[in-house]
């Protein structure tokens, strides 16, 4: 018995100390759980808890990469303006305005007879805001006879942009400058409870659960707006458990960090809308611009539809391409407003009647890449890159985009009009005023080589300009009816070799006055003033004229021996074309901060003091050269109104064929030759200047 | 050393009283002083009715104080008539008003060598060429181009 109750007491010892043991070994593991848990959220939880909060402070403090927009010139309108219907019709189709047959609403046109009635869409300019107007303008004789008011700007055509290497597309808005349907209808398709959830939105979440089981695949996001701002800023391309979590954990703080109105505001900005080409478009007003070619401001009911519409997938509703699928995705989203209240039902009974209104600006060929070039080059001197990619700064430039077309079109047929073995580089500028209006790199619109601007090459006869007016301005005396000798002439030159210049007809004309001599581009009759100057003065004026003459020792620069770009001789022939007054040619009229605070202004160099009766004299022969001299076929032949002025230029073999020229508003240079600088059948009369006549004939 | 000093600090407040000069109010010192009655007939230069509303509108701008934007107006202007003399000098008062002078010596000498000879745009160009030498320390063209005003105005017929 006491042996039994001895056995059951250590049975119940031993019992006690299992249950004991047992509860130890509970409480072991609770505690290593509950260590487990802390060591989890110490090493964890806590640092993604962190890491979360740290990304989105970095949302809400992000700045974005705003890319520098080049602009061209706004088309300026006023009575006794040169403009043609072509012109016009093109410069408002290329700024994206519609044609309509009836009275025109803002950024259409209507046209009757000769008669325009455009209801403009506005610009803020630096200077002054052109406020979207009805303009009437009838043209005449290739000019505006009238028009009200009495002088208009247009806005100007965006030519290109300087991306960061994001090559995002995108121009920031205020929300209060985005329409209120807009606002309170993407919360409407995208986020119903915007208004009242902490970032996640819990009903939407079950019911997207819902419908995705019900239809056995996810047909429905439950993700809020900011959500998506979440999954857009952090680039989340694919779902998973893990990505949600950030999403949702991202979503809540940052609702504690931002307000709603903010949150909607970088919404707007930030969400993607589309592709063009390698340039992704990012924010409503890049949006609108690209789709509407309006500000977005003044978009319509359904152009505000369309675009909320396709947030949901732009490539797949892309209107451009998918034009069936984006109506109905459009009339959905308008449908969701009637529902909502947001429109009335008149409102979307129109609105759902228009088409989708997409802007055909985009396909317009315009080549604006040769220009973009010049712009490049021209503001290296001026911009940090880093500011031109990030601080959204507006560079206004003096493209005429007509004038590019044409010349473009020009180029383009020099295997027409010349050969197909030829390539051809135009370069326009203002006569006057040296503002480059169009450039032209090749005649193959694929070529990334601009000739215009890159191609070295012989100038030739163009020389000869600057060589007589270096005799008129160092040489005591002398004028252009001076006699000179054209005859064989024999010069040894530095590193005693013989050189023997000869003229193109292989004649000599003996002795000829100088005015003559220049008029028919007398090779012989050049080098005897050339010798009169001297090859050192003649450099040094060449200097001072801007070129950078050093290595050149040969006197065979009397004649041409110097190699410039087309680009580079435009800045010298615009000292005649502006009398004078400039000796460089200027791209950028003004550059402007962001929010439209001038930044700079392009100034011209100090022009080389030159007497302006010495250049008339000049131009007088430039003149003779176009009625009577070596580009006589510009009056004979292609018949253009005058007065003009040019000189042709010619290089051994025909390596090289030029014509520069001008009239009262225009300066052209044109080269034709081989890259390979293997010869050509054409001089500068029978190349070069034939595309030169064919562009003013056509402008 | 003392006295050295002392000379360095007077010598200091003297250039530095020269060279503050006031502002130039281009009204009071050049278009007001070029305006003649007995100046020889003026002649208005025929540009488009556009270039006169911008130059009033730029007239507008710098009389708010806005020469920035004033500058940009008159070179819309500048584009529409880029010959006109009259513009030009527009464009040279308004870069001596902003303190651009070199930019105002160019234009004004632009419009000195090609523009009219006689009238009221003629001494404008030349008053603002002098002020804008001035500035720039250019004495001989200061002068020069003072000496020539009076070539702007003759004295007007006799009437019987």
């Amino acid at each position: 018995m006491k042996l039994v109750g001895f056995y059951e007491v250590r049975k119940f010892v031993s019992r006690q100390s299992k249950s004991k043991a047992s509860q130890k070994k509970y409480g072991k593991w609770l505690y290593r759980g509950l260590l487990y848990l802390f060591g989890l959220s110490i090493g964890l939880i806590i640092p993604w808890f962190l890491y979360i909060n740290h990304v989105t402070n970095t949302i809400v403090s992000e700045q974005w990469d705003i890319p520098s927009v080049v602009y061209a010139r706004p088309l300026e309108l006023y009575a006794g303006k040169q403009l043609t219907p072509e012109a016009l019709v093109f410069e408002l189709d290329l700024l994206g305005y519609q044609e309509v047959s009836s009275t025109p609403k803002l950024g259409q046109y209507q046209i009757y007879q000769n008669s325009f009635d455009i209801y403009s869409k506005g610009f803020v300019f630096t200077d002054q805001t052109s406020s979207p107007k009805r303009i009437k303008i009838t043209l005449s004789d290739g000019k505006v006879s009238q028009m009200t008011p009495a002088i208009y700007r247009l806005e100007p055509k965006v030519i290109g942009h300087f991306f960061s290497s994001s090559l995002e597309s995108r121009q920031p808005v205020k929300i209060s400058a985005i329409p209120e349907t807009m606002v309170k209808g993407l919360q409407a398709v995208e986020d119903r409870d915007f208004n009242h959830h902490h970032g996640v939105s819990w009903t939407g979440i079950m019911r997207a659960a819902y419908k995705n089981l019900m239809a056995g695949e996810v047909v429905q996001g439950g993700s809020t707006i900011t959500q998506q701002l979440v999954k857009n800023k952090l680039h989340y391309n694919h779902n998973s458990f893990l990505r949600k979590l950030h999403e949702a954990l991202a979503a809540t703080l940052l609702e504690d960090k931002l307000s709603k109105k903010d949150i909607i505001e970088m919404y707007f900005n930030e969400i993607y809308w589309g592709q063009d080409g390698k340039v992704s478009i990012h924010g409503v007003a890049e949006a609108a611009s690209y789709y509407f070619a309006k500000d977005v401001n003044r978009l319509s009911l359904p152009e505000q539809a369309l675009l909320v519409g396709i947030i949901k997938g732009p490539s797949w509703y892309n209107p451009f391409r998918q034009k069936q699928r984006a109506l109905e995705r459009r009339n959905l989203v308008l449908n969701v407003w009637r529902d909502t209240g947001i429109i009335s039902s008149n409102q979307w009974q129109q609105a759902v009647q228009q088409p989708l209104g997409l802007t055909n600006h985009r396909t317009i060929k315009a080549e604006f890449a040769d220009y973009m070039d010049v712009v490049k080059m021209q503001l290296k001197s001026q911009l940090k890159q880093a500011d031109l990619k990030q601080k959204g700064l507006k560079i206004f430039t003096f493209l005429d985009p007509y004038i590019q077309y044409k010349t473009t079109q020009t180029s383009q047929k020099t295997s027409q009009w010349l050969s197909s073995e030829v390539e051809s580089a135009i370069v326009v500028s203002g006569a006057q005023n040296a503002e480059l209006k169009a450039i032209s790199g090749s005649k193959n619109a694929r070529s990334h080589y601009n000739r215009a601007l890159l191609a070295k090459r012989q100038i030739g006869s163009l020389i000869k300009p600057f060589v007589y007016l270096a005799g008129l301005e160092t040489l005591s005396g002398f004028d252009l009816q001076d006699q000179l000798q054209d005859e064989p002439v024999q010069i040894t030159t530095d590193d005693g070799s013989l050189w023997e210049p000869d003229n193109w007809d292989k004649q000599s004309w003996g002795t000829i006055e100088a005015k003559e001599a220049l008029v028919h581009s007398r090779n012989q009759a050049t080098v005897d003033l050339g010798l009169k100057v001297g090859l050192k003065k003649l450099i040094n004026f060449l200097n001072q004229l801007g070129l950078n003459v050093n290595r050149s020792r040969h006197p065979s620069l009397f004649l041409g021996a110097i190699d410039l770009t087309p680009f580079e001789v435009q800045h010298l022939f615009t000292l005649f074309s502006s009398r004078g007054q400039h000796t460089q040619v200027l791209a950028i009229n003004f550059i402007t901060h962001a929010d439209n605070r001038l930044l700079s202004r392009s100034k011209h160099q100090q022009k080389p003091a030159i007497g302006i009766a010495n250049i008339d004299l000049i131009n007088q022969a430039l003149y003779a050269i176009t009625t009577r001299g070596t580009a006589q076929s510009i009056s004979n032949k292609f018949n253009l109104p005058g007065p003009l002025f040019g000189k042709t230029g010619t290089t051994n073999a025909g390596r090289d064929s030029w014509f520069t020229g001008f009239n009262q508003d225009l300066l052209a240079t044109v080269w034709v030759g081989k890259d390979d600088n293997s010869p050509t059948p054409y001089s500068g009369s029978s190349g070069a200047l034939v595309l030169w006549a064919h562009l003013f004939m056509n402008l | 050393m003392k006295f050295n000093i002392r000379l360095a600090v007077f010598g200091l407040i003297f250039l530095s009283s020269c060279s503050q000069r006031k502002p130039i109010d281009i009204n009071d010192e050049v278009r007001d002083p070029s305006e003649h009655e007995d100046s020889v007939i003026q002649i208005a230069p025929m540009v488009p009715e556009a270039v006169q509303i911008l130059l009033e509108e730029a007239e507008i701008q710098q009389q708010n104080g806005q020469v920035e934007a004033a500058i940009l107006t008159v070179k819309r202007a500048l584009s529409i008539s880029p010959a006109s003399a009259m513009v030009q000098q527009h464009l040279a008062e308004l870069y001596l008003a902003e303190g651009n002078y070199r930019e105002s010596f160019d234009w004004a000498n632009r419009v000195v060598n090609q523009g009219p000879s006689r009238g009221s745009i003629c001494e404008r160009a030349r008053r603002t060429l002098a002020l804008a030498a001035e500035m720039l320390n250019d004495v001989t063209a200061q002068a020069q181009a003072l000496e020539s005003i009076s070539d702007c105005t003759q004295p007007a017929p006799q009437r019987f």
